[in-house]
């Protein structure tokens, strides 16, 4: 087997385009100048940027974490658990709105009816006006 | 590449002011021996093309990191072999998204590649070798197609000679097994 198929055999059977390769050498030469100056571009840009731009994003990021803090001691102090004095206030308020004198009879019969004693209460009435 | 030229070419690519002369010697030498090293494990010209421009722009990108206690060849050849691994599994990992096999999109693409002109013979080899796992269809096309010795594989590789012979010697069987069995 070795004897049939060498290095120069292979070069036979898997061809190239013709001057292939002093094309590539071409090629590299220019991707390498274009990487160059690329790079020198990079570090002409990175040395003209002004000293705000540069920090800039650091000091969004830090106006960010500002407003989230804020904006969270806020949701803290809002939470009604938290200040039991002024939710008594406000149920002492409630009650004292209502005055025990002024409920009347039918005040009471009222809430105590249900859906149906409600309908029932009103067929009665109904009923007698009828009669 | 004579042992010189390299250490000549190793001095000069570690100073800045000749560096970019010495780069571009550095290709006219080494593009071809490592274009054959990279097109016998891909196959097709434009995928060889490709790898061997990705090999050329690390070797540029990492200079620094060549210290000069491997030969620069060496280092080289390693760092094409890298990147030719790295394109087989790419192409494995599309390949496997289309539930196909890359060794049988390889020899598909062989059959029509218009820069292969082997006859029939040629495929069937070809296609044996590409039934080979990848790290011993490497150490068969260094030994069978560049008879290169197993000393210098071994630096290239990093696998004792030992291991690199009995690779070898399996790939051959394996080899040979699979050309006879569509004979008979």
């Amino acid at each position: 087997m070795k004897e049939n198929l060498k290095s120069e055999d292979y070069m036979e059977m898997f061809k190239v385009p013709d001057h292939f390769f002093e094309d590539f050498q071409q090629q590299m030469e220019k991707r390498i100048d274009d990487m160059q100056a690329a790079s020198v571009m990079e570090n002409v840009r990175g040395a003209q940027i002004p000293f705000f731009q540069k920090v800039r994003p650091y000091l969004y990021m830090a106006a960010m974490f500002v407003v989230i803090f804020l904006v969270i001691q806020g949701i803290v102090r809002r939470q009604p658990g938290e200040n039991p004095s002024v939710a008594q206030t406000e149920v002492g308020d409630f009650y004292e709105e209502i005055n025990d004198a002024q409920i009347t009879a039918e005040d009471i019969l009222m809430s105590s009816l249900d859906g149906y004693g409600l309908m029932y209460y009103l067929y009665e009435d109904n009923y007698n006006d009828a009669e | 590449m004579d042992i010189n030229v390299e250490k000549e070419l190793s001095e000069q690519l570690r100073q800045s002011d000749t560096r970019r002369a010495a780069f571009n010697r550095l290709v006219k030498e080494m593009s071809q021996p490592l274009y054959w090293q990279i097109r016998k494990m891909v196959l097709s010209h434009d995928s060889a093309n490709d790898v061997l421009q990705n090999t050329f722009i690390k070797v540029w990108e990492h200079l620094d990191q060549f210290k000069g206690e491997a030969r620069l060849s060496t280092w080289m050849y390693r760092i094409a072999i890298n990147e030719t691994y790295a394109f087989l599994n790419k192409e494995r990992t599309e390949s496997l998204a289309d539930f196909t096999d890359l060794e049988d999109v390889m020899v598909q693409r062989l059959y029509s590649d218009p820069w292969f002109s082997g006859d029939d013979t040629a495929r069937k080899l070809q296609e044996a070798v590409l039934s080979l796992p990848e790290k011993q269809r490497l150490v068969f096309n260094m030994k069978y197609y560049d008879d290169m010795k197993y000393e210098e594989m071994s630096e290239i590789l990093g696998t004792s000679v030992g291991a690199l012979k009995a690779s070898y010697h399996h790939a051959v069987k394996k080899i040979e097994a699979y050309v006879t069995a569509d004979v008979f």
